[in-house]
């Protein structure tokens, strides 16, 4: 295939959405062609569809507002980068609302048919075989939405333009399902639906060279049904339970033993000043714990640290 | 010298990171030698937090 080569093209129409065969190292393109129109998404693996993508782990490895240079993940016990966002010309994306579906607008609205992503997500992956069930949230593309002081999340009004574009690099084949969102009664789209451009071409070497990543684990502990105790996807809808069932916990018991850790006097008085801080715990060993843990953190560990010590 | 004995408890996956730190070197031979040398060394990468606590006398 020839780099930039245009494989697939096709507009989605407001109500509408896509099931699209990505291929490792093709890449997709949403792009806007009115004034500011949101994008949910899901996608699954093209030859596992048990494996999706996780709004959590991609949450906490790239924060609220994931854009480029930002990864895509697969749920556990996978999790894989499905996808690398290689182009935003925006960069205000969510993944923290879920998808909207029907019993939310005639919950909160009185709609009793309404566009909703869970209907247009699920009508699209139907193409392949899969069910409503099946869909799972999304990777909301262009939604702009904050969280106020007390926690609670908010929608601001959508700022892409006409033009406007993301562009994703998949990692290994997936298929990729995004759909125009249903949501016209919110700022998602400022408040009108508009249609999506959709394109899948080849990647270029050097986007390859610069993003592609490994397509085989790189951890023992992305895990795959040839490690799974139970390797068949269940096949009925009732749950009954297993007699030949015995408990199996991979770490267990969890036994703690004592650690002596000796302080001179100047040492201790460093445990006092910690404990007149604040934050790191009350008794001797929870304030010794928490530092030392912390500064294993601050040192030893990959990707984003989380930890605020003494917060 | 030891003035004070702290102790803590610690389960059998966090004897393993401290079995790599001990492998590691530079820290102490021991479980606790190295948890008081991260201590240490975490008191000393935030000297807000432990501002007015001198370790140069008794």
């Amino acid at each position: 295939m020839a780099e930039r080569e245009v494989v697939f093209e096709h507009v989605m129409e407001p109500g509408t959405g896509k099931a699209v065969p990505v291929h490792r190292g093709q890449v997709l393109r949403i792009e806007q062609l009115g004034k500011g129109q949101c994008a949910d998404f899901n996608a699954f693996n093209l030859h596992d569809y048990k494996e999706y993508f996780h709004t959590g782990r991609t949450r906490h490895l790239h924060g609220l507002f994931p854009s480029e240079g930002d990864m895509l993940w697969s749920a556990p016990p996978r999790e894989r980068p499905m996808f690398t966002i290689i182009r935003d010309t925006v960069g205000t994306n969510d993944i923290q609302y879920p998808r909207c579906t029907g019993f939310l607008y005639e919950y909160q609205y009185g709609f009793e048919q309404h566009t909703n992503c869970h209907d247009i997500l699920a009508e699209s992956i139907r193409e392949y075989g899969l069910t409503p069930d099946d869909v799972h949230d999304s990777f909301n593309f262009w939604m702009h939405t904050g969280v106020d002081d007390e926690g609670k999340l908010y929608i601001k009004r959508m700022l892409a333009k006409e033009g406007d574009h993301v562009e994703l690099l998949a990692h290994f084949d997936v298929l990729a399902v995004p759909n125009v969102c249903g949501a016209d009664i919110f700022s998602t789209s400022n408040f009108e639906l508009k249609p999506l451009k959709l394109q899948v071409r080849e990647s270029t070497s050097e986007e390859r060279e610069r993003w592609l990543q490994p397509e085989e684990r790189q951890y023992r502990n992305q895990r795959t049904p040839a490690d799974f105790k139970v390797k068949e996807i269940k096949a009925t809808r009732e749950l009954e339970r297993d007699e030949s069932y015995t408990v199996d916990w991979p770490v267990y018991p969890i036994v703690k033993r004592p650690v002596d850790v000796p302080l001179s006097a100047p040492e201790y008085r460093l445990v006092e000043a910690l404990r007149a801080h604040g934050g790191f715990g009350d008794d001797d060993g929870e304030i010794v714990r928490h530092a030392f843990f912390s500064w294993w953190i601050e040192h030893y560990m990959r990707g984003p640290k989380q930890h605020h010590a003494g917060e | 010298m030891t003035d004070r004995t702290v102790t803590i408890e610690i389960n059998q996956q966090q004897e393993q990171m401290l079995d790599r730190l001990v492998a590691e070197g530079g820290l102490g031979e021991t479980h606790g030698e190295v948890i008081r040398s991260g201590f240490l060394r975490f008191c000393e990468d935030h000297p807000d937090l432990v501002d007015g606590a001198s370790r140069d006398d008794d």
